[in-house]
């Protein structure tokens, strides 16, 4: 009888001891394990996601980790950092993809092995994506408004897009285009998809040669509009053939001062980053996030630029 | 019944109560010891927090105080710089420039000094960068505020600077009037001074207030001039309780935003009437709560684990040999008493041990000594059987009966045989020891009958019995074994008749029966010792005088007893005292 007592005993105390051991062991694996992956480690645009991703991160108090390539169309890199996250198991992966279509396979895996998956910049409505976090339509959308409340008119303008293949320079044209298509006084007189400010300095020069009517040019990135605004400044058209760029490099915020860019449409990469770990932590844990999140953008001009709140978006670091 | 129930439930072993008691104690003192450790940590570490973030706070203070304070040390000095110089040649102008450019140099996170017209225009500056040329600084609030305000020191709250081309530092700008001197004419003009803010803004954010605490900086006005979270905020999808903010101008206390309760450490910096503000989440606290919770919970559970395990340990070396001398006991109830216990222990069962063996030991003696008094008792009870068949008397009447039996003396057979029969049923009267007196009598005249056949003409005898004692009670056998004595001892060898009388009367409330002969007698020496000195038993039944006397006497006290007068020749006069007890 007493042997039976004594046993229950121990048996009752050891499954208090495992049970404390097991709430102890919860508290240290609740933290989660977030994967960033973007499409490139250097620039303004990545530079300001990591700061608004690393402050969700402390908030939520989970483990994040940010990786890209150093080049922003090296898709085979980017699919091995993918899969390098898939095999690590972790709880969620955000991803910027470079191409869509080329991740595909990997994003399956994800899927299989229930890692959910967060995409930014990227509309397509795929089973295997649990939410896709968007600003560059409205950006896009953004910059039509513009056009059409400054150049109600008349309006011949050239567009100057970085990538055939960029979900995100597609989204960009594809809001522009939705705004603009609504008065018909605009001409779109030319097209292009280029790389690099370079090729679009050459551009803009061969357009401002066939198109004398031409007083608009829209560039999706700073690259191109970089080369846009070098070959207006040297052919002293400032004001004549204007020009609505997007992002803020600093020399973009050079030639805004200067008048040569009219207006710049900013994204908010800072709010991208918080809020795709907030999210991203959010599903890990459980809950139901939206299939789609809609995050603004701004339209940033010279009367505008130095206002309080604009100053942190234009200028993210403090040097 | 109930009560066996009851008695059942209340004994437990030994070994169980000490485990018990052990355990009970144990636990109590783990638990009330664990709460008030828990509760002393607890507190210990919300005050370390509380202070550590105060002082941190406090950091965060005192370093931008000191940046404060050098910017107006270094806007004193170009005044009293400026106000020196009198003159505005060109020379003096690159003199002053030189001068002011030095002090620029001299701290690294200046970033500009500019002194400009009250038309806007820049006078000097440094570092020597062109103005921005579509700039309107004369709606600026720096460039204003010293104006409306000609006394006071304006602070900015952290911007972009935007005065020179290509520059794009966050600083602070300080501004103030100044008075500088073109051709003997004092002029007054607005001095601003640019100093780097990202020291400051690094140490903000560094600022440790656990791990999801910080630091934010608002101005007089309530509007914040630095947070961490401010694009967020700018957008909307946070907010901060400025509220509260405004209502505690300083101190530190407790609010509660977002439902998460929040410490507040409020702090003014001087000079600038801005505030900082520490925010620290209650969360990191009970975070801290809850480790400190599980530890002393394992920490417990392993001490019950530990004291249960000790515990039933000492209680079964404590109870080991009570439990021993238990099974010992069992072994003499059962009737074993050959056990004999070897214990060490605690000194108490040592002692019991020790006891036991010797009570062990001393009821082994008594039983044997039962024995050997049952079995004498059951010797001596045979002997006194024996004795009273007496196998002399025995064979010597049957032989007598034969003989009259072989000479027809049919009738004096009868006569002996129912006398004999009489006699022995009367002796041994079924064990009894106490029979009437009318037995004992008649017990006696049948020995006499059988006695007066053979010793033919020998002697005669005669029965004086009073009534009133025939009833009364005596032990057996005292008359025939005296009757015997004064046959084979007195008349045996006398040449005359011999005369036997015996008597039963009521003397002085005492039962006295008296055996009277007229025989040889008995020597007066020989009368002192027949009572005390064993006979031998050489002729007779061999229960003598000595026998009877004793007899009496064992049984109803010394003042009764044999009373012997003899005269030799003449004859012995035997008295028998008895009580007097009634039969029924």
């Amino acid at each position: 009888m007493k042997i039976k007592v004594l046993v229950f005993t121990i048996q009752f105390i050891l499954i208090l001891f495992i049970l404390s051991c097991n709430s102890v062991s919860n508290n240290e694996s609740t933290k989660k394990n977030i994967s960033l992956i973007l499409k490139v480690n250097s620039g303004h645009y990545w530079g300001t996601i990591k700061l608004g991703a690393d402050m969700a991160a402390k908030e939520y108090n989970s483990n994040l980790d940010i990786n890209a390539g150093s080049i922003d169309t090296d898709i085979e890199h980017q699919k091995f950092l993918l899969n390098q996250a898939i095999d690590k198991n972790v709880d969620c992966i955000i991803l910027d993809a470079i191409d869509f279509d080329e991740l595909l396979e990997s994003i399956k895996k994800a899927y299989s092995k229930n890692i959910p998956i967060l995409l930014l910049d990227n509309e397509v409505d795929s089973p295997y994506i649990t939410s896709t976090i968007n600003s560059s339509k409205d950006s896009g959308i953004k910059a039509g408004e513009f056009i059409l409340s400054t150049w109600k008119e008349s309006c011949n303008m050239g567009i100057i897009n970085f990538s055939r293949k960029d979900k995100s320079a597609l989204a960009r044209e594809n809001g522009l285009y939705s705004e603009i298509k609504k008065n018909l006084k605009i001409n779109v007189v030319g097209l292009e998809y280029l790389s690099d400010s370079n090729q679009s300095y050459l551009y803009t020069n061969n357009l401002i040669q066939r198109n004398p009517e031409l007083n608009l040019i829209v560039a999706l990135n700073d690259a191109v509009a970089e080369g846009a605004a070098q070959a207006i400044l040297e052919k002293k058209l400032t004001g004549i053939v204007n020009l609505v760029s997007f992002d803020a490099s600093s020399l973009e915020i050079k030639y805004l001062e200067n008048s040569i860019i009219n207006a710049t449409i900013i994204q908010y990469p800072f709010n991208i980053g918080y809020l795709a770990v907030k999210y991203a932590i959010e599903k890990s844990e459980g809950k139901d996030i939206d299939k789609s999140y809609t995050i603004g953008s701004k339209i940033i001009t010279k009367e505008n630029m130095y206002l309080q709140e604009n100053q942190k978006l234009l200028f993210p670091f403090i040097k | 019944m109930n009560l066996s129930r009851f008695k059942i439930r209340k004994t437990k072993s030994i070994q169980f109560l000490i485990t018990q008691s052990f355990i009970f104690v144990t636990i109590i003192t783990l638990i009330i010891v664990s709460m008030i450790m828990y509760n002393k940590f607890l507190r210990i570490s919300e005050n370390n927090l509380k202070t550590t973030s105060r002082q941190v706070v406090n950091q965060v203070n005192n370093n931008l105080d000191f940046y404060i304070q050098s910017m107006m040390e270094i806007s004193d000095s170009i005044v009293e710089l400026v106000s020196n110089s009198n003159e505005n040649s060109t020379e003096h102008n690159a003199y002053l420039s030189n001068e002011i450019n030095v002090v620029l140099k001299s701290r690294k996170d200046l970033v500009s000094i500019s002194i400009f017209s009250k038309s806007g225009n820049l006078i000097i500056g440094a570092p020597n960068k062109s103005v921005k040329n579509n700039l309107n600084i004369l709606t600026q609030d720096w460039f204003q505020t010293p104006i409306t305000q000609p006394s006071t020191l304006f602070f900015s709250s952290p911007h972009v600077e935007n005065i020179f081309e290509n520059q794009h530092n966050w600083v602070v700008s300080l501004s103030r009037e100044i008075t500088y001197n073109i051709s003997g004419i004092k002029y007054t003009g607005i001095l601003l001074v640019d100093m780097n803010f990202s020291a400051i803004d690094s140490l903000c954010q560094n600022a440790n207030l656990g791990k999801r605490g910080y630091v934010y900086i608002v101005d007089s006005n309530n509007n914040l001039v630095y947070h961490p979270k401010q694009q967020l905020i700018n957008a909307g999808l946070k907010s901060e309780n400025l509220y509260d903010v405004e209502k505690n101008v300083f101190g530190t206390y407790f609010d509660n935003f977002n439902n998460e309760k929040r410490l507040i450490i409020i702090e003014t910096v001087n000079n600038c009437r801005w505030r900082i503000v520490g925010v620290v989440y209650q969360d990191d606290i009970v975070k801290v709560k809850d480790d400190i919770f599980q530890f002393i919970l394992i920490l417990s559970v392993i001490a019950i684990l530990i004291v249960v395990i000790i515990s039933a340990l000492i209680s079964a070396k404590i109870s080991k040999p009570i439990k021993t001398l238990e099974k010992s006991m069992i072994q003499l109830k059962e009737g074993d008493f050959d056990v004999s216990l070897n214990i060490k222990g605690e000194k108490e069962v040592v002692n019991l041990a020790n006891t036991f063996n010797i009570m062990v030991i001393k009821i082994k003696n008594l039983m044997q000594q039962i024995l050997v008094e049952q079995e004498s008792k059951r010797k001596s009870d045979l002997n006194a059987l024996q004795s009273q068949i007496n196998p002399h008397f025995l064979y010597n009447t049957l032989d007598s009966i034969v003989w009259m039996a072989e000479n027809k003396k049919t009738l004096d057979v009868i006569t002996m045989v129912t006398a004999l029969a009489k006699l022995f049923r009367i002796s041994i009267s079924r064990g009894k020891n106490i029979i009437s007196v009318k037995e004992e009598i008649e017990h006696a005249k049948n020995y006499l009958i059988i006695q007066n056949v053979r010793y033919k003409n020998k002697f005669t005898y005669e029965f004086e019995i009073s009534e009133d004692t025939l009833k009364l009670k005596t032990l057996k056998l005292i008359l025939q074994p005296l009757i015997e004595n004064a046959i084979y001892h007195g008349i045996e060898y006398m040449v005359d008749e011999g005369e036997i009388q015996i008597k039963s009367s009521i003397k002085n409330n005492r039962l006295l029966l008296e055996i009277i002969d007229n025989g040889l007698g008995i020597a007066s020496e020989k009368i002192e010792n027949i009572l005390t000195i064993e006979e031998n038993p050489s002729k007779g039944s061999g229960v003598g005088l000595k026998n009877v006397h004793e007899r009496i006497q064992l049984c109803y006290g010394k003042e009764f007893g044999l009373d012997i007068h003899s005269e030799l020749e003449e004859g012995t006069h035997i008295k028998i005292w008895l009580p007097i007890e009634e039969g029924e």
